[in-house]
């Protein structure tokens, strides 16, 4: 199963780009997709408790279940107005 | 309702009446400072998910509206290079009476500032004069 992490501001500057394609094997969750991103990009562990996660254009919990095709964003903490 | 993220500078729109029972309209403008964090800057780079930032836009504009008792609301969000004194950001909020209007506005704007995935690059001031 193959799903797309997408990256802003500091994840973005911890990734090194802002968008990465990752085969997750058998992960179920966000949590699970996560665990193989850190493997390949440890760098972005920093920010796992100062970040939330959406699954397209909604939040989603650690817990989230995900599909193949899946585009999974690291949203570090955000600044508008 | 009305939201829209633009990378152009923000015109605030005129108001015409849209109810006969709508009795207060409160705009808001939030305007890029000279300075942040005690730096004087030129102006603030405004990165976006603009998907994202426009759909959380519209899911809270619709909470306020079905949650607060308010009949409208618009917000335009400005992305990209904002220049200080410029504004960044309008919310326009109508309501019957102005404590739904100014109420709906002050936690409109506190949960923009928590869901909504637009990240600021302040520009110091010091670092384009080298």
């Amino acid at each position: 199963m193959t799903v797309t992490f997408r990256f802003f501001s500091v994840s973005r500057d911890l990734a090194g780009c802002s968008t990465f394609q990752l085969d997750i094997g058998q992960a179920k969750t966000v949590e699970d997709a996560l665990a193989k991103l850190y493997e390949e990009k440890p760098d972005l562990q920093k920010l796992e408790m100062a970040s939330m996660f959406a699954v397209g254009l909604d939040y989603a919990t650690k817990a989230q279940p995900i599909k193949d095709g899946d585009e999974i964003s690291i949203i570090p903490p955000v600044q508008g107005g | 309702m009305s939201i829209r993220i633009t990378d152009q500078p923000i015109v605030v729109p005129i108001y015409s009446s849209q109810e006969a029972i709508d009795g207060a309209v409160v705009d808001f403008l939030g305007v890029v400072r000279g300075t942040e964090i005690g730096e004087a800057i030129t102006g603030i780079e405004y990165e976006t998910f603009f998907e994202m930032a426009q759909h959380q836009l519209e899911l809270l504009g619709k909470k306020y509206i079905t949650q607060f008792g308010i009949s409208g609301l618009d917000c335009i969000h400005r992305v990209g290079f904002v220049p200080i004194g410029e504004a960044s950001l309008f919310v326009r909020v109508v309501a019957p009476h102005r404590k739904e209007a100014f109420d709906a506005m002050t936690g409109f704007i506190e949960e923009l500032k928590q869901v909504v995935p637009i990240w600021k690059h302040p520009r110091i001031e010091s670092a384009n004069s080298l």
